[in-house]
């Protein structure tokens, strides 16, 4: 099931858009095998393995995993009014505070978008750039520029 | 002593012998003849080439023609064989491309796909330069070409990508003595490289040095070589005609998105059809404020940025 592209048509635009799906990308899916036999309840940092790598910081205000994650059912998350939330739907939780990004994002001018200008759509969700538990990015190496043959008496200041 | 005479006096005495004027004339109009005759180079004399007509008087037969001269060349010179479509003007859309200033972080990497994916030679480079520009003003004279490759976006700049804008008041158009170059009905300034006279007034006329010139025979790496080309935009060029960004012709024409658009990592650049209210460009017109570059020239550029 989890192998099988889901169509999403927005009521808004006429083109079909496909969003991307986290769980095609996820690995270690589905929580439960390793959360449903037993039950962690610490929930402060660092974590255990395979989960050692992730640091939160993307609002002082959240301190605590159960802001987002499902305690009891880890295969989903949750929203702020308790409504679960499915993986691949995980854009959901990200606009309760994200409303302008989520316009932009619905519209396709926010984020990338490829395929097709006049059809169909893949649209990338919110977590293919934004790591959700530290979404600052971290500085980029630009590819070098192309080899001008005017390049070396341009970069000293010559005509 | 007339002039014939004389010359004859100052032949004998260089030749050392007599000379009539008649079997002088012969041997010199021999040699004239032999000097005049092609010789067999690289930029081979053609035919069909030289007596080809300009794209807008071209009948579906003569583009059969000329298209299978191209893939001919084309399979000599590289030993691949390619595909040159000729996709038209589709009725309703004029294209623009906008693109988010705040998003663009400098990577370059819509500079290298466009050197792939339009058989660019590498002294040309790509149709794209990206400027580190400092924030505040929008002056292209004071951006950086040149930029550090690291730790990028440096605080206090903004990375500004350059191309050609597909002016709709495009001065290029204008002073083209031969009309190689002209505006589409989709909004797309175009080139016929086979008519190309080589003048660069074009490149001077730019206000965005959007124009390249081939200084010499273009050499593409075979390996590299995008095979799927068409005649007005990614075809390989020749020494002596200019060549600039078509917005992927062979590709917007067919619906796909051009090359620098799916390379950018941010998705940061943005491009449809102006005229369909649903599209992402129309949506950022309607949502966002954008400006374009040196709007006091009045060239009417078609590329718009816009701040987030």
């Amino acid at each position: 099931m989890k192998y099988l592209l889901l169509f999403l048509i927005i009521p808004s635009l006429y083109a079909q858009v496909e969003i991307e799906q986290r769980l095609d990308i996820i690995k270690g899916f589905p929580c439960m095998k390793c959360h449903g036999s037993f039950v962690n309840k610490k929930s402060h940092f660092p974590l255990n393995t395979p989960h050692e790598n992730i640091k939160l910081n993307h609002y002082k205000e959240i301190n605590n995993c159960y802001f987002c994650h499902d305690r009891d059912n880890r295969n989903q998350l949750k929203l702020i009014n308790g409504k679960k939330i499915a993986f691949n739907q995980g854009y959901k939780v990200c606009i309760q505070c994200h409303g302008e990004k989520n316009r932009d994002w619905k519209l396709g001018i926010h984020g990338k978008q490829v395929g097709s200008w006049s059809g169909k759509k893949y649209r990338y969700s919110c977590i293919s750039c934004h790591e959700p538990h530290k979404p600052q990015f971290s500085k980029w190496i630009a590819d070098p520029l192309p080899k001008y043959p005017w390049i070396d008496s341009a970069r000293k200041g010559g005509h | 002593m007339e002039a014939g005479k004389r010359m004859e006096k100052v032949l004998e005495k260089s030749l050392n012998q007599k000379v009539k004027r008649r079997s002088f004339l012969k041997v010199f109009a021999a040699a004239a003849a032999t000097s005049v005759v092609p010789v067999k180079e690289a930029t081979a004399f053609s035919f069909s080439k030289y007596f080809q007509k300009h794209y807008k008087e071209m009948t579906e037969a003569d583009k059969k023609k000329v298209f299978a001269r191209i893939t001919k060349e084309a399979k000599e010179k590289y030993n691949t064989s390619i595909n040159i479509s000729d996709p038209q003007a589709i009725p309703g859309v004029k294209y623009a491309y906008c693109l988010n200033l705040k998003a663009c972080n400098g990577s370059r990497m819509c500079v290298t796909a466009c050197a792939e994916e339009n058989n660019i030679d590498p002294d040309i480079g790509s149709y794209i330069k990206v400027l580190e520009m400092p924030i505040g003003t929008s002056n292209t004279e004071r951006g950086d070409l040149f930029y550090d490759e690291h730790n990028l976006p440096k605080d206090g700049k903004y990375y500004l990508p350059t191309q050609c804008n597909q002016c709709d008041n495009a001065p290029c158009t204008k002073v083209c003595p031969v009309e190689a170059t002209w505006k589409e009905k989709d909004g797309l300034v175009v080139i016929d490289y086979d008519w190309c006279i080589g003048c660069r007034y074009c490149q001077a006329a730019c206000p965005y040095e959007a124009r390249h010139f081939n200084f010499k025979e273009p050499k593409i790496d075979k390996s590299k070589l995008n095979t799927q080309q068409s005649y007005l935009s990614n075809r390989v060029r020749s020494k002596g005609v200019m060549e600039k960004c078509t917005f992927c012709l062979h590709r917007s024409r067919e619906g796909q998105y051009p090359a620098c658009l799916e390379a950018c990592p941010t998705g940061a650049r943005k491009f449809g059809n102006i005229l369909d209210p649903k599209s992402e460009v129309a949506q950022i017109f309607k949502h966002k404020r954008v400006f374009v570059l040196k709007e006091e020239l009045n060239t009417m550029p078609q590329f718009f940025y816009y701040f987030d």
